[in-house]
């Protein structure tokens, strides 16, 4: 068992003064507990749930920082705690930058509440309070700051993201004898929006888009300031909503129909919790790459071959902000069960899957050794199961399962490997040209609005 | 008039009052609190809470069948009290008011005792499952793992008045039978018609029984039990931030 006191580590005054700045906190700090009364007044899920949890416990055996840990701290009922005493002002700023940001924020604590109280929510809640009165951790602070460069035009520029994605389009072409069009920056129907993970580490699922997308005959663009990470929702909501707005001006300035988002969870959960809504006001719609590719198998649009896959058992785990308050359940089980010879569900599945340890911010290299103990407990449900691959397609666990199974498999004597992209690599024999109309018996996710 | 039938006749609608004033305070507060979505409209709450199902399910405690105590104490408890509250319902409304007292204190009987030793024992095997932690197997891994539960000062008081309105209403039945039900339904009746009748309360312990529910009723929006009003409310997991 890692140390009970692992934390993330804090970042300097400088990155942390940048970070404040991008979330509009440019005035004299703000203590903890005047912003967690914000909070508190404003935000309907933190007051349901610090009003309501009677501390029954029932989260405790579903959380898996808890499991994994047995700290208390370290848990969905000292996370509550933890907040009433920030606003009643009692607790050390130590112990509530623990207890919020050692959160995975997964869910599987709401799922279990016999109320359906939002923990996580309460978790982002006091490090946005943190953030107020000066404290943020190192890692998520660069990944937010790199975010926001890349959203300002300067992260990934142009001219390199056009000469990826045209390399990308003739290896495609090679394997495949497909040819397929990239647009960067340039006005199309649909704005295809990648986490940068798939630009630069997992590009065969980067190829995997716009092999579908290309067969499918979508006229899609990528924009150099639209990446569709935002780690503002792990840590300031005014950050999220300033990473999101660039998103939204990316796609209108490109005059799009339609924003896809590629295999990315918390871009989902923005896309489904906010950026829906801002993109419905100038008639944008969004839907995730697996609502895409759903839809087209089942008009027999696309033939997948499983047997390129291989002999293997494959199971898929529920991305944690896919299955809970994201609603991607069913188009990914789809996909892969129409890709794969022999597909297992897992044991625990939907909304109460186990997260895959690195989720809300932890993928920090210094938390290495605790996410490696919350692993474990997904690691050894799937060699009970029976499985000899994990498919698991969001950026960040794939990030973390692939270190995660390079630390485990030698101790279990299997050889499990990862598989993030739920896009196969072996698809189409037969094509139908899409319809004139769009693309019908597609999900367009698109959010109702404020109550 | 004596003091006590003072208290009587003002002490029910001081609990109402508090009630409703507390139970407005409480969801103007969660109206006026924003989100992306939410509960401040009925039809996306149940859309997003999973819909009926989600409701039916936390009322059959489905979801805490891995913690033996919890799912048996909760339901035990919860079940005994909807029970109860029926029949106290009865008692003001008058439902069954074309049966016989003999036959209603016979169902009183046979159905209020046992509810009320099942309300507490429910709770009292959640007050010792909050007193004392134990341990359970996790079901995400098999790991055995310590619950504890966050048991602050304020839930006692509360679980005390709690169990001394259910055996006060135990020995009501027992003790009196058809005498106390005919006195009850009196009282319940003078209530909600505004013409409270203390003298209605003049059996031994039902003044303190019907004191005790004024005190538990008053309390409900202010203190932990107002739990019970999360049925209003379905807080929204796809929500992202104020």
């Amino acid at each position: 068992m890692s140390s009970p006191r692992a934390a993330p580590k804090k970042a300097g005054p400088g990155l942390t003064s940048s970070v404040r700045s991008l979330a509009g906190l440019m005035g004299a700090e703000r203590s903890a507990r005047d912003a967690m009364r914000e909070a508190y007044r404003r935000d309907r899920n933190v007051r349901l749930a610090l009003d309501l949890c009677t501390g029954c416990g029932a989260c405790l055996a579903w959380c898996p920082a808890y499991v994994s840990t047995g700290d208390q701290l370290n848990s969905p009922l000292g996370r509550i705690s933890a907040a009433r005493s920030l606003l009643r002002g009692i607790i050390s700023p130590d112990d509530a930058y623990r207890a919020s940001w050692l959160c995975l924020t997964c869910g599987a604590c709401s799922s279990a509440c016999p109320f359906g109280l939002d923990v996580p929510g309460v978790s982002r809640a006091i490090r946005a309070a943190l953030l107020e009165s000066g404290s943020a951790p190192e890692f998520v602070s660069n990944r937010v700051v790199e975010q926001a460069a890349a959203s300002g035009g300067s992260g990934f520029g142009a001219e390199p993201l056009r000469a990826l994605v045209r390399g990308i389009a003739a290896e495609i072409f090679e394997e495949k004898g497909l040819a397929v069009d990239p647009k960067v920056d340039e006005r199309a129907e649909a704005l295809l929006l990648v986490p940068s993970d798939d630009l630069v580490l997992n590009v065969d699922t980067l190829k995997g888009y716009m092999a579908v997308l290309g067969r499918l005959g979508v006229d899609f663009a990528f924009s150099h300031r639209a990446l569709a990470e935002n780690y503002g929702l792990f840590l300031h909501p005014a950050i999220m909503r300033r990473l999101a707005d660039g998103v939204a001006s990316a796609a209108e300035e490109l005059g799009v129909k339609y924003v896809i988002v590629g295999e990315c969870g918390h871009a989902w959960r923005v896309a489904t919790g906010y950026l829906s809504s801002r993109l419905k006001e100038s008639g944008i719609g969004i839907m995730h790459i697996f609502h895409i590719v759903s839809a087209a198998l089942r008009r027999n649009e696309l033939e997948l071959h499983a047997d390129a896959n291989g002999d293997l058992v494959y199971e898929y785990r529920d991305p944690c902000q896919y299955s809970r308050g994201g609603g991607l359940v069913e188009e990914p089980r789809e996909i892969l069960r129409r890709a794969v010879r022999n597909y297992i569900e897992p044991s625990l599945s939907g909304t109460r899957t186990v997260c895959c340890g690195a989720g809300g911010g932890n993928l920090a290299p210094e938390l290495l050794p605790l996410t490696l103990e919350h692993a474990r407990l997904w690691y050894d449900a799937a060699l009970r199961d029976g499985a000899d691959a994990v498919v698991w397609p969001r950026a960040t666990c794939k990030a973390h399962v692939s270190r995660a199974l390079r630390a485990l498999n030698p101790g279990s004597g299997r050889n499990v490997g990862p598989h993030g992209a739920g896009l196969p690599r072996a698809w189409t024999m037969r094509w139908t040209p899409p319809s004139s109309q769009g693309w019908p018996g597609m999900t367009l996710i698109n959010r109702r609005t404020a109550g | 008039m004596p003091a006590l039938a003072l208290l009587m006749l003002g002490a029910p609608y001081a609990a109402l009052a508090l009630l409703m004033l507390g139970s407005i305070l409480q969801a103007t507060s969660w109206i006026r609190a924003r989100g992306f979505t939410g509960y401040a409209n009925p039809p996306l709450a149940l859309a997003a809470g999973g819909g009926i199902r989600w409701f039916a399910e936390r009322l059959a405690f489905n979801g805490l069948d891995h913690d033996r105590r919890l799912a048996a104490g909760a339901r035990m408890l919860h079940w005994s009290l909807l029970l109860t509250m029926a029949f106290h319902l009865d008692l003001a409304l008058g439902w069954s008011a074309a049966m016989s007292v003999e036959q209603r204190s016979l169902i009183a009987a046979a159905l209020g005792i046992p509810a009320g030793s099942m309300a507490l024992v429910g709770l009292a095997l959640l007050v010792w499952r909050r007193l004392r932690p134990g341990e359970l197997v996790s079901p995400i891994c098999g790991r055995r793992i310590v619950i504890f539960s966050h048991t602050s000062l304020t839930v006692i008081p509360f679980d005390a008045l709690l169990a001394a309105l259910i055996a006060t209403g135990i020995a009501l039945d027992a003790l009196y039978g058809s005498r106390a039900l005919a006195l009850a339904s009196s009282l319940a009746t003078s209530i909600l018609s505004l013409r409270p009748d203390a003298a209605a309360a003049s059996l031994p312990l039902l003044d303190v029984h019907v004191l005790l529910a004024c005190a538990l009723v008053a309390s409900l929006p202010w203190g932990p039990l107002r739990h019970f009003e999360s049925y209003l409310a379905v807080p929204d997991m796809g929500q992202v931030g104020p």
